[in-house]
């Protein structure tokens, strides 16, 4: 009798200490901003999913037990606000914690507080991200199975259970679901490390566990993509290399994951997992489980690797490991690889640290907690989700949803009325044009080479440049136009016309009087992306950057315009045509 | 230290080779090493100074294990990392960003070498591989047909082949008013057509056809290197590191085989390392199984119908000299050779007759040009100056034969070299020197001899595209090279500096295939094209609007249709068709119409198009689309797509006869059928002097077309009358 009453103490324990867990999520999750946009279902259950810190753009869908909530509670935006996949992360690492201290005996609270301080940390790490959230929510669960399934008596329902969570796992990391599924059965085997199953139950778990993940990564659909103009890209380029295509899997026409958006908005937060990431990964305890030393390992490398990828100089950074596994794996520059990776790290590391230090663990934890709060959230740090009713605009909401949310990041961060600002894009593109040589005006560039008799020969029509033919672009080149009287100029073509790798760089121009250190800023661009233009249904984007359209940030009258070109290239500059917008 | 001087002396002379001037990482600055030949002069003094020292220690010449060290050799992969070599462009492996995925490789390899249980993931690692190509295919096509280049016509080849084998070469009325169907033999269509054929005629030809491709790419190929390196006594996991290798053995590989699309080539290159472990494994045996002997006769037939393959396998031959003797005595060999020549002679004299070869060989093409035409606003003069290509810009094309010249060779083989997996390039030399099996000497020499005909003999011969022939080199070394690296994997456990050498080769080995699954989904500089909706609309506008009579493709057609050629579409809208060419088979800018028609202006592109029972026309080029565009009483614009209009011709009757009547007009793909209403008759196709009608005497009548009509007389009117080719038979020995 006394110690069912006993039992039934610790029962009701257990449930007000799971309750008191899910109500700090929920707590956390409903004081959060989503980082993303989600809308209708397009092909079956697949429905656009844009993350508007990184820009990265899917289609995705939901797992099961959130369909049904979406069912259930119409007006929560699920898609969004993935909360059916914090509490099943909740509930995953109270039974995985739980099953990781029965190994070894531990601090008797430890999984309550890992199974609210390993979400609550992810969701202030990264945010309301559904990718992420989708892609860990179900892998302590999915490892707790597997590890099950490998050591079970009761081999038939063991794997029964596991077919149907590791089909959830797939629904809910989509494209993410090889790497979910592949650190489940990497920490299911962390757990059957003290009692193998034989080399079959191995092999069938592993089955049950990868296959539905590599399968609907195989199969998911690519995102409707707008008809942009081809050559067309959304994202600013920094400078540094060209487009980074994938080796593997489908893809889009253009990059849409914005890596310098990544930078800026995980470096700190990287550093910061990195620094309680470091503690996991060196405080050695002589009772430490395998579990605990190998989670705590892998959360540093991963943290690592995420501080490679968000702290190094561009070109580095390229070729770090995440960016490189990112072009590796189906799918993986079109999810944000860098925060699937945190996310992990965040929880491998909590979980470890908890395991190994008990009720220590909480001093490093706060203080990372601290350090990543003193930042502010993701959402928080959003300049469209900063920017009151935005998302909630009936006609600007479709227009963010799409690849060019980078670019209407970038517009909401200058200030101005997101709506003028695409109207004066639109206006931009109708200013009447006239050759210079209508005009009467005389153009050269300097430095230029003096004309040999081939060039003369060469001089046709459709050949004619002004160039430097030094073969590269040094940023101290200057093209002057001399008009014969002043005019009111709106802005500049400087087409490269057939040498359409000769646009410049960057480009610096000013104009007014004819006496350079009188000219007044024009336009300035310190890496030329290329004239930004709208499509019809209002989506803006960056025209190929040989199209080199400048309009001016007002009218101005004008006698000479001085174009410098302040960018480095393995490429001459080259203008075939020099156009004036004139009114 | 012997090995060290002797194994970096042959390396720096492979690279100095191979490399020509070498720049750091991504090639900012100047060269690190100017030119080749100071790499090639160092390697040499380091190679003789190995050999030097041997000699004074009293040990003689370094034995080949000495020139093989691994650790040195990998110095190698290592200079390619660190160089310009992955920003080269057709580079296989496309830098700068390849060289994190080859930093990720080499870590993994890293953890994975050095546990001897993990290296057994290299034996599944082909059928992993050849997954995710097969899945990259899918990816990259979107469902749609593969159309690049050759493989539009290799389609309609297999097509013809499906209707009408074993009746070949045969006449054809689908293009050009009939054309005689005789490129099954010289362009190796037909071991595709064998290897495919179950499939060819359970499934529509459109339906197998990608199958085919990714069975003979994906399947055939490494399996036909797994067996050879199988057969030559390699154990499973170099066999398997040997198949991995030739998934993504360079980047021509996949432009023979996807961008232009010459699948006889790519299925004799498939099969090539096959026949030389089956002829290896025949000569060395004493008793050969009747098993082998059939199996080597049928896998040599389906190699040699992709004839230049014959000249590829010169060298076993050679090297099986010495063992002559003994083959003659053996009953086995004798009858296996009697069977193999009886199989091959056959088709070998058809080819000769029908297809000229020796004309072929002997072509000299001083200056053949490919000009783009220029585009005037005056339609008429710039229709004189498409018809007369000196007045054109023009670019020289690749047939310009000369003679020997090894600088050539060289640029020649460096070109080739960068788009080879840079595995391939460094350790091909240690591996074929360290390779220990019966067929070392047959690879050894094979390859060797392919090397030279792809560098040296390519400026011999341009017309034979001996190129190629490095890419079955490749393909080739990859036996050898897979003994090579599974040793190195093995040999890991020895010290750090060999566990970081198989590291550096592992790296490239698990890169290599997504390198060539980039490739696939179209990511690399060389890039292929599918049959998009535009095909499906011109058929079908085709096929709607032709109104019995033809479609005539105006200008020069090669690759603008979804970047292939033109040859199924009469089958596709079951209408026939006229064009300069529906297939590659001109190399100069050419006029369907001939010179002395266009030079007339209206009256003779009228006369030309009544000739052809031209319904329709159509226009790709500035110059014939301003044309049509200016005569709108004569041409009615229906259609356009990306590049292609179609105009309807005016007024047309549609009419197949020039003088006659003939009614109920019936075509297939090798014949005609009419009832004639007069008992003779001039038909609008051009005669050959292998057709025969059923009934009526043939013969040919001038026309101003360019070529001879088909006259008839004596026919009986209201009797039905087929006209198509004599038999094979009587035109091999019959002298037609």
């Amino acid at each position: 009798m006394h110690s069912r009453q006993r039992n039934s103490a610790r029962m009701l324990a257990s449930s007000l200490g799971l309750l008191l867990v899910f109500v700090i999520v929920l707590v956390v999750v409903s004081l959060m901003e989503s980082v993303a946009l989600s809308g209708d279902f397009r092909v079956k259950t697949w429905f656009p999913l844009v993350n508007l810190n990184h820009n990265g753009f899917l289609a995705w869908r939901l797992d099961s037990p959130t369909q049904i909530a979406t069912k259930l509670f119409p007006n929560y935006n699920f898609a969004e606000r993935p909360l059916v996949g914090g509490l099943i992360l909740v509930l995953g690492t109270l039974i995985f914690m739980i099953r990781s201290s029965a190994l070894k005996p531990s601090w008797r609270l430890a999984p309550y507080v890992a199974a609210a301080a390993a979400p609550v940390l992810i969701l202030l790490i990264l945010g309301l991200d559904p990718v992420v959230i989708g892609c860990v929510a179900w892998i302590p669960l999915v490892a707790v199975c597997a590890h099950r399934s490998m050591t079970s008596e009761r081999q038939a329902l063991s794997i029964s259970v596991l077919t149907l969570v590791s089909m959830q796992a797939a629904l809910s990391s989509n494209q993410a679901g090889f790497v979910g599924a592949a650190t489940a059965m990497w920490l299911a085997y962390l757990l059957a490390l003290s009692t193998p199953g034989g080399p079959q139950r191995v092999a069938i778990t592993s089955l049950l566990t990868l296959g539905p993940a590599i399968l609907v990564t195989l199969t998911a659909p690519i995102a409707d993509m707008p008809s942009y103009p081809r050559s067309a890209h959304v994202l600013p380029f920094d400078g540094s290399y060209g487009t980074l295509r994938p080796l593997l899997g489908p893809t889009y026409p253009f990059d849409t994951l914005d890596r310098a958006a990544l930078r800026s908005d995980y470096g700190t937060r990287s550093l910061a997992l990195l620094a309680l990431s470091a503690l996991a990964f060196w405080v050695r305890k002589l009772h430490q489980t395998p579990v605990a030393r190998y989670t705590g390992k892998v959360g540093f490398v991963l943290a690592l690797m995420a501080t490679l990828n968000t702290c190094l100089p561009e070109p580095w950074a390229t070729i770090s490991p995440l960016p490189s596994l990112g072009r590796l794996l189906p799918w993986g520059t079109t999810y944000s690889l860098t925060s699937v990776a945190l996310g992990l790290s965040a929880w491998l590391s909590v979980t470890s640290l908890i395991l190994t230090l008990g009720a220590f663990s909480l001093i490093p934890f706060a203080a990372c907690v601290l350090w990543v709060s003193l930042y502010g959230s993701p959402a928080i740090l959003n300049p469209i989700l900063r920017r009151d009713g935005l998302v909630a605009d009936e006609k600007i909401r479709p227009l963010i949803l799409s690849p060019s949310a980078a670019i209407f990041r970038s517009l909401a961060e200058s200030g101005f009325e997101i709506k003028q600002q695409l109207d004066s894009i639109r206006q931009a593109a109708r200013i009447p044009e006239k050759d210079s040589r209508e005009l009467g005006a005389q153009v050269e560039m300097h430095p230029a080479p003096p004309q040999t008799t081939l060039d003369q020969a060469q001089a046709t029509e459709a050949a004619w440049r002004w160039s430097t033919r030094t073969g590269s672009q040094l940023g101290d080149e200057v093209l002057t136009v001399r008009l014969s009287t002043p005019r009111e100029l709106r802005g500049i073509i400087l087409d490269p016309g057939q040498y359409f790798t000769d646009y410049p760089r960057g480009l610096r121009i000013t104009g007014g009087s004819c006496d350079p250190s009188a000219a007044i800023l024009l336009a300035h661009f310190p890496v030329w992306q290329g004239s930004l233009h709208v499509l019809q249904r209002g989506l803006p984007y960056y025209a190929p950057r040989n199209e080199v359209r400048v309009v001016f940030s007002a009218p101005t009258t004008a006698s000479c315009i001085f174009v410098y070109q302040t960018g480095q290239a393995h490429f001459d500059w080259s203008v075939s045509r020099v156009r004036l917008l004139v009114d | 230290m012997i090995h060290i001087f002797a194994s970096l002396g042959l390396l720096l002379t492979a690279l100095g080779l191979s490399g020509g001037a070498w720049y750091a990482w991504d090639k900012v600055g100047s060269a690190v090493v100017p030119a080749g030949r100071y790499l090639v002069i160092l390697g040499l003094i380091s190679a003789g100074a190995a050999i030097v020292f041997s000699y004074l220690l009293g040990r003689g010449w370094p034995s080949k294990e000495r020139f093989t060290d691994k650790r040195v050799w990998t110095l190698g992969l290592l200079a390619i990392f660190f160089s310009d070599w992955l920003l080269r462009p057709w580079g296989l492996f496309k830098g700068p960003a390849i060289r994190g995925e080859l930093l990720v490789g080499a870590f993994i390899c890293y953890l994975l070498v050095g546990k001897r249980r993990w290296i057994r993931f290299f034996s599944i690692w082909p059928v992993v591989v050849i997954g995710l190509l097969v899945w990259s295919f899918h990816v990259a096509s979107k469902g749609d047909l593969l159309f690049s280049d050759d493989h539009a016509m290799f389609l309609f080849r297999l097509k013809l082949l499906r209707e009408n084998f074993p009746s070949i070469p045969f006449w054809s009325p689908l293009w050009n008013a009939g054309f005689d169907a005789r490129d099954f033999f010289a362009t190796g269509a037909l071991n595709a057509y064998f290897l495919s054929a179950p499939l060819l005629y359970l499934l529509p030809v459109e339906t197998a056809y990608p199958i085919i491709i990714c069975g003979i790419i994906w399947a055939l190929a490494p399996a036909c290197v797994f067996l050879a390196a199988r057969i030559v006594g390699l154990p499973v996991i170099s066999a398997a590191l040997a198949t991995t290798l030739s998934l993504c053995s360079g980047l021509f590989w996949f432009r023979w085989a996807l961008k232009y699309g010459t699948i006889g080539f790519i299925t004799s290159a498939a099969l090539f390392p096959l026949v030389i472990a089956l002829a290896v494994r025949f000569i060395r045996d004493t008793k050969p199984s009747i098993l082998s002997g059939a199996a080597l006769c049928i896998v040599t037939t389906l190699m040699l119908l992709w004839s230049p393959s014959g000249i590829a396998a010169l060298p076993v031959l050679l090297v099986a000299i010495p063992r002559a003797p003994q083959l003659i005595r053996s009953k086995r060999h004798m009858v296996t050779l009697v069977v193999l020549v009886a199989l091959n002679l056959p088709w070998v004299c058809m080819m000769w007759k029908v297809s000229s070869v020796g004309r072929f060989l002997n072509s000299h093409t001083e200056s053949l040009t490919m000009p783009t035409p220029t585009h005037t606003s005056d339609s008429s003069s710039s229709l004189t100056a498409l018809s007369t290509p000196s007045a054109v810009s023009a670019t020289p094309y690749r047939h310009k034969s000369s003679s020997i010249n090894f600088k050539n060779a060289l640029s020649n083989w460096q070109n080739n070299a960068t788009a080879l997996n840079p595995l391939i390039v460094i350790l091909a030399v240690p591996a074929l020197i360290a390779f220990s099996s019966i067929a070392r000497p047959y690879i050894i020499a094979v390859s060797v001899w392919l090397i030279l005909l792809g560098t040296v003999g390519v400026s011999l011969k341009p017309q034979l595209e001996l190129d190629r022939m490095i890419v079955i080199a490749s393909i080739i070394a990859t036996i050898p090279l897979g003994q090579y690296l599974a040793q190195m994997f093995l040999a890991a456990n020895r010290g750090i500096l060999w566990r970081i050498a198989a590291s550096c080769a592992g790296a490239f080995m698990l890169i290599g295939p997504f390198a060539a699954t980039a490739v696939v989904l179209n990511r690399s500089d060389d890039t292929y094209s599918f049959a998009d909706r535009e095909v499906a609309s011109l058929v079908r506008t085709l096929s709607k609007h032709a109104a019995g009579g033809r479609v005539v493709f105006s200008g020069c057609v090669l690759h603008q249709l979804s970047g292939g050629h033109l040859a199924p579409l009469p089958m596709w809208s079951q209408t026939p068709m006229v064009a300069s060419s529906y297939a590659h088979n001109i190399w100069k800018y050419e006029q369907p119409i001939p010179e002395p028609l266009l030079s007339r202006g209206d009256s003779g592109i009228r006369e030309f198009f009544d000739l052809m029972n031209a319904s329709l026309v159509t226009a790709h080029e500035p110059t014939w689309i301003d044309y049509f565009k200016t005569r709108p009483s004569e041409y009615e614009q229906i259609w356009r797509g990306t590049d292609f209009f179609v105009f309807k011709r005016l007024g047309h009757v549609a009419s197949y006869t020039v003088r006659g009547e003939l009614v109920d007009l019936t075509f297939t793909s090798n014949s005609i059928s009419f009832t004639p209403v007069t008992d003779s008759l001039v038909l609008k196709f051009r005669y050959y002097p292998f057709i025969e009608a059923s009934s009526c005497q043939l013969r040919p009548e001038p026309s101003a077309a360019g070529f001879d009509l088909i006259s008839l007389s004596g026919c009986s009117p209201g009797t039905r009358i087929t006209i198509k080719s004599v038999s094979p038979a009587r035109r091999l020995f019959g002298g037609v």
